[in-house]
């Protein structure tokens, strides 16, 4: 298991090296580009990142590492707040889906699912807003109170943004549970399991349960990574909906001024949280089935 | 593409098309119904659109402006036929971007085997840091925004789900007789791969191009809303989106009536795309030996 993490930190480490290098040489066509090589710029800008010196923004006149630091606790806290959503919402309808397939509650959720699928995720948060907050007036429309001022208030700001990024996710991730849990119920191995464990006294209920429910959430598993990763990189789009001061909106405004420097901080912490994103959901991968930790990676 | 085998299955698969269920046939209906309005508004709209009227801004349906008109006078329906063609310009372009260069190495994978395995995981990692949106930033942010860095954008993501989608359904074909046959009849890998893997997995690429087509009308709503996909005066569903927001609690409708035509593009091809899934669903490799008896 050891080896395997390390070895997984070190392929994420080297993607993510690179991914970060690619942007630094797009970003470089920029006019503000000194006369140094470029390997040695990219090597000083990297290596004062690492150190939390990301240079100084021309468009806030301040250090982009403390604008960054400030806008990762809108972002951070927002992309967990959906992937556990879309977790809390899409797994036990998948489960539901798969316990009654064919049944009218099975084609519902299909249905919903596809549309859900349909409908832009920024777009859900803007019908939010208008039913949410102008009809009923139950929570803010948008903004931002910062945590240290009121953390109750920072956190009610979060709770719309934070469903409106939970529902694609929270189709994606129905539709996967639903077909892996089939197919595991289906499976003529999983139909085995399953019967071992009511002889052993377990309801068919319990049965499934413990078992198929273990196996199905393995593919599942394999998917919760790139989908993660996805929900970091798409609250820069719903922050904009309901005007957070998060990373999106800092990299939006950045690009608005080509303020370089921000841009490639901005992106630097947004690959780098998506890589922990795909680093976690593979080791959690790993430890709930052994059989991936002989592999390169799923 | 087509070779004889395609051509004679032909007649039944209009067949089973039209006997198909009734989502398939609502979603080809509906996409073509959508595809139809962005062509017409290529010679026609109810009104032009280069004009601003404010005397005439945020109305309300009426005879005269169906779905009413949005912060500059302009009417709904017009915008929302302009940027439905917009829409699908975008999302084609990406597709067809996506299997130029997704489609070859994808094959390319399948023929390799293991080793492009862990290739194709370590790409895997890659491309999930760059999701079409930080594509578009960069883009944006080097040569400005615009329709042309939305389609590369959309275009790259497309890309890798391709190349993943032809490796992973010829990899499942590449261990059939036939393809052995071939190889001993001494064709190299790669001509196996083009001559009998690429005509048996062509009903996969066609339903993933549905699927994409749908993610790109999506994606091209999401990077020109937030500003580094098609911009003013050019118009489309997400643009139309992005300058409603404002004044969007004054006047709901300007917000409403694009992301329904989103929604129900995306959808229909979503409908399309499940329905055709479902016809070729039959596995793939039987597909395969069909062609060789026959």
């Amino acid at each position: 298991m050891i080896g395997f993490v390390l070895k997984r930190v070190a392929g994420l480490a080297i993607t993510l090296l690179l991914a970060i290098l690619v942007v630094f040489l797009v970003l470089d066509f920029l006019p503000d580009a000194d006369t140094a090589p470029v390997w040695q710029r990219f090597a000083g800008w990297l290596g004062g990142a690492l150190l939390g010196d990301f240079g100084t923004s021309a468009m806030a006149n301040a250090p982009v590492g403390a604008l960054i630091a400030e806008r990762m606790a809108v972002t951070l806290p927002l992309a967990v707040a959906a992937m556990l959503l879309a977790v809390a919402i899409g797994l036990p309808l998948g489960v539901l889906a798969a316990w009654k397939r064919g049944a009218p509650a099975d084609r519902v959720l299909h249905g919903a699912t596809l549309i859900a699928a349909g409908v832009p995720g920024f777009w859900f948060g803007m019908l939010l807003v208008l039913l949410v907050s102008a009809q009923l007036r139950w929570l803010p429309s948008g903004g931002f109170v910062p945590w240290g001022q009121n953390p109750a208030g920072a956190a009610a700001s979060l709770i719309l943004p934070a469903f409106t990024l939970a529902l694609p996710g929270a189709a994606i991730l129905a539709r996967a549970m639903r077909d892996a849990m089939v197919d595991a119920m289906v499976d003529a191995k999983a139909a085995d399991f399953i019967r071992t464990a009511q002889i052993k006294g377990l309801s068919l209920r319990q049965a499934i349960w413990k078992r198929g429910l273990r196996n199905a959430l393995l593919p599942v598993l394999a998917i919760t990574g790139p989908l993660f990763a996805l929900l970091i990189a798409t609250s820069i789009v719903v922050e904009n909906v309901f005007y957070l001061p998060g990373l999106g909106r800092l990299i939006l405004a950045a690009v608005a001024e080509r303020d370089a420097l921000v841009i490639r901080g901005t992106l630097l912490a947004l690959m780098a949280s998506m890589s922990c994103a795909l680093l976690m959901a593979d080791l959690l991968g790993a430890w709930a089935d052994p059989r991936l930790r002989t592999r390169s990676g799923p | 593409m087509s070779t004889e085998g395609v051509e004679a299955n032909r007649a039944p698969w209009v067949r089973r098309v039209a006997l198909g269920h009734v989502g398939l046939r609502l979603g080809i209906i509906l996409s073509l119904l959508f595809l139809l309005i962005g062509f017409v508004s290529i010679t026609w709209t109810p009104y032009p659109l280069d004009r601003i009227n404010l005397s005439e801004q945020l109305q309300n349906p009426s005879l005269l402006h169906w779905l009413g008109t949005d912060h500059l006078g302009r009417d709904l329906v017009s915008m929302v036929m302009k940027g439905t063609l917009a829409s699908f310009i975008v999302a084609a372009i990406a597709v067809v971007i996506g299997m130029l260069f997704g489609v070859p190495p994808g094959l390319a994978a399948a023929a390799w085997g293991r080793r492009a395995d862990r290739a194709a995981s370590h790409a895997g990692d890659f491309l999930s840091l760059f999701p079409a949106l930080v594509v578009a930033i960069l883009i944006a942010t080097a040569f400005g925004p615009g329709a042309l860095s939305a389609m590369i954008a959309i275009g790259i993501v497309n890309i890798g789900v391709f190349a993943r989608v032809t490796g992973s359904s010829a990899a499942m074909l590449w261990k059939a007789n036939y393809v052995a046959a071939a190889r001993l009849a001494g064709l190299s890998a790669w001509e196996a791969a083009k001559r009998h893997l690429l005509p048996a997995i062509s009903p996969v690429i066609l339903v993933q191009a549905l699927r994409q087509l749908a993610f790109g009308v999506l994606s091209e709503a999401a990077l020109s809303y937030v500003g580094v996909g098609i911009q003013p005066p050019g118009t489309s569903l997400g643009l139309m989106l992005r300058e409603a927001q404002s004044f969007m609690l004054v006047e709901p409708l300007p917000v409403l009536v694009p992301g329904i035509a989103i929604a129900l593009i995306a959808l229909a091809l979503n409908l399309a795309a499940e329905g055709l899934g479902k016809l070729i669903d039959t596995p793939l490799a039987r597909l395969g030996a069909d062609r060789v008896a026959g």
